[in-house]
């Protein structure tokens, strides 16, 4: 092989470009935009519905596939935004803001145009970084023990419920609640069964999938089943002459959409935020700077250009704390993790020192599922303005259809299903309560890695909780995470405190 | 329709996941905290149920303490709330002991009819639809390990 090649570069290179992979991968951002276009339907929901259709192939290949499903997904909210004013995913949110009068002034094409060729940028910049950092920080995550690993995991669960919208209070009840979901089933260091009540299927603990489709998948039907306000798709002119960008809306664009990139590739390789603070803080970033801040909101295409490059650029980053020590930032990640796992691949620094085959072979198929989006996304913005008018009637059953067959084919269990529809309902009651539910799964997926590091580091310090702050870069992340629980209840009681005041001078 | 105040849900819910917290805690407690001075299976899941605990009882004080306009917090989804999980069940019920057929069939059609403005006729349609397509894809396509119909 090539010698001035990084190490597996050209094996991972060949890997992800073989022919059955690519056609995984073409199915995989077909399958992730059709469902991701979806209203209401969410990248979360999305990779969790179409997850058990990569049990079936060789992890090499499920990963490939899963790419295509993640970039299809995010692409996929991103034209629900601008042409329903109504975000598939959250952090496309942004997008509606300044997409949906662009769509509504006829200039919807322009708005998808420009989406695709900023995601294509920020996406493509990201995974450089990725590339870039992925074996330096692996290489110094060699260093870290238990004690790094869980005050890592800790800042994550507190970072992603601080972020999460609505009562940070609430996102943190979702975490503990996750992390107790996590220590159902056996547990692995001692053989006792927790929280099993005799039930012998619930030895293995609660499947991810059968969880993660209950909470995003069957609640988001029943939420959306007869939602009242029916939303009706702009209509577009979607000829290849009318979503061609003008020459100021690229001189316009191009800035917004690098800035866009570092804002994006800093909140994604941050633990706890990713693409959603992304989008927002560059769509605040872009406002603030503009010498006409008044036309953002009313269709100013920088407004759409730097989010999307954004959110696009935190996916690829996200990867980099995955991939090079095992931690997921986020709930999208944590679910990636979780099927990487069932996959048999275990991220972390031992995986990128033994297999950089396999990690190149995902920068590929990044690569390649960005690619494919932007060679398929224009031509088909057309087919994806008819999904959007496929009737309940029909999408329903077939999503149920898909739900069930999905959970119960992971491990032919009837008692999957039982879980799916307890956490579908939970997920329901939650939401209606205006509880955030992806802290709870970032919190089952890291309960029992956080578990086990705890234990394993409480034993090597002997029992002496203290040890924590012996070692220097856990003793950092430790105190930032006292620090930032500390400012959030000293915060919170002082917001109640002024409500209080505020009540009573008024009555 | 059921109809709670925003507070007064707040508090339920608060107290629920109170309640859930403190179960977990006293039934890790049984699984033993310590272990010949190392830790045993039930510290984890005993300080992360006090800590629900906690979370829960502040989260139903803070609603009681607070003073906002109380909006009241509609049920929404109709009878897609009761239809959905019980397609699901019908599913669980009937996929080992009718087949896989049966089962999708059961329940595409009774999600189908969990639309508002569904007719029975077109959910038989689109159940039919959607069953024969989940066969060929997941059996035939994928593979999976299921017998389209048993008797």
């Amino acid at each position: 092989m090539v010698s001035w090649l990084p190490n597996g570069m050209a094996d991972g290179v060949m890997i992800a470009m073989s022919a059955q992979n690519v056609i995984y991968c073409i199915l995989g951002v077909t399958v992730g935009m059709v469902v991701g276009v979806l209203p209401g339907v969410g990248v979360l929901t999305t990779i969790a519905l179409l997850m058990p259709l990569t049990f079936y192939i060789d992890p090499m290949t499920a990963i490939t596939m899963l790419a295509g499903i993640y970039y299809g997904a995010v692409y996929g909210g991103s034209t629900a935004a601008i042409l329903l004013n109504i975000p598939g995913t959250a952090s496309a949110a942004v997008t509606t803001l300044d997409g949906y009068p662009m769509a509504k002034q006829g200039r919807a094409g322009v708005a998808l145009f420009m989406t695709t060729i900023a995601s294509f940028v920020g996406s493509v910049l990201g995974i450089v970084l990725l590339a870039a950092f992925a074996f330096p920080l692996a290489r110094f995550a060699l260093e870290f023990r238990s004690q790094e690993l869980f005050a890592l995991m800790f800042l994550a669960l507190v970072m992603s419920s601080m972020i999460s919208s609505g009562s940070a209070l609430k996102a943190f009840a979702m975490v503990a609640f996750g992390l107790l979901a996590g220590s159902v089933g056996t547990d692995v260091s001692t053989g006792v069964h927790r929280f099993t009540f005799g039930a012998v299927p619930l030895y293995s603990g609660l499947s991810l999938v059968a969880i993660a489709l209950g909470l995003f998948g069957l609640a988001e039907l029943i939420r959306s089943a007869n939602a009242k306000d029916q939303h009706s798709v702009v209509a577009t002119d979607i000829s290849m002459k009318a979503m061609l960008p003008t020459r100021d809306d690229w001189r316009r664009s191009w800035m917004p959409m690098l800035r866009g990139t570092a804002v994006g590739s800093f909140f994604g390789a941050l633990p706890g935020t990713g693409g959603t603070v992304a989008a927002f803080v560059s769509y605040l970033l872009e406002r603030r700077i503009s010498r006409h801040p008044e036309r953002f909101g009313q269709g100013a295409i920088e407004g759409i250009a730097a989010p999307e490059a954004a959110n696009n650029s935190a996916i690829p980053t996200a990867f980099i704390p995955l991939l090079s020590m095992g931690i997921p930032g986020d709930a999208i990640l944590a679910l990636v993790l979780g099927v990487l796992m069932i996959h048999g691949v275990s991220p972390g620094p031992l995986f990128m020192a033994n297999e950089p085959d396999m990690f190149w072979s995902i920068v590929v198929s990044f690569l390649l599922a960005n690619a494919l989006l932007l060679i398929l996304n224009i031509p088909l913005i057309g087919v994806w303005v008819r999904i959007l008018a496929i009737p309940q009637t029909v999408l329903l059953p077939s999503i149920v259809g898909l739900l069930c067959i999905g959970v119960y084919s992971v491990s032919y269990q009837v008692a999957d299903l039982y879980v799916l529809v307890g956490f579908g309902i939970a997920g329901y009651l939650l939401a209606l309560l205006h509880y955030p539910i992806a802290p709870f799964l970032l919190g089952f997926v890291l309960g029992p890695m956080m578990e086990e590091n705890f234990r394993r580091a409480m034993a090597l310090q002997n029992g002496d909780l203290l040890g924590f702050f012996h070692r220097p870069i856990s003793a950092v992340i430790l105190t930032l995470v006292i620090v930032i629980l500390a400012a959030t209840l000293v915060l919170r009681l002082r917001s109640i405190r002024r409500v209080r005041v505020a009540a009573a001078t008024s009555d | 329709m059921l109809r709670f105040t925003k507070k007064s849900h707040d508090v339920l819910a608060g107290v629920g996941l109170a309640a859930l917290g403190l179960f977990a805690a006293a039934e890790a407690y049984t699984y033993g905290l310590m272990r010949f001075g190392s830790i045993a299976s039930g510290l984890f899941p005993f300080v992360v149920g006090l800590l629900l605990a906690a979370i829960g009882l502040a989260i139903a004080a803070g609603a009681i303490l607070s003073v906002s306009a109380e909006k009241p917090a509609a049920f929404a989804g109709g009878r897609a709330v009761l239809l959905l999980p019980a397609s699901v069940l019908l599913f669980a019920v009937l996929v080992d002991r009718a087949g896989l057929a049966p089962a999708t069939f059961a329940a595409t059609f009774t999600s189908a009819l969990s639309v508002e403005r569904s007719t029975l006729l077109g959910s038989l349609l689109v159940a039919a639809c959607v069953t024969l397509c989940c066969v060929l894809i997941f059996r035939f396509g994928l593979g999976i390990q299921v017998s389209v119909f048993k008797w």
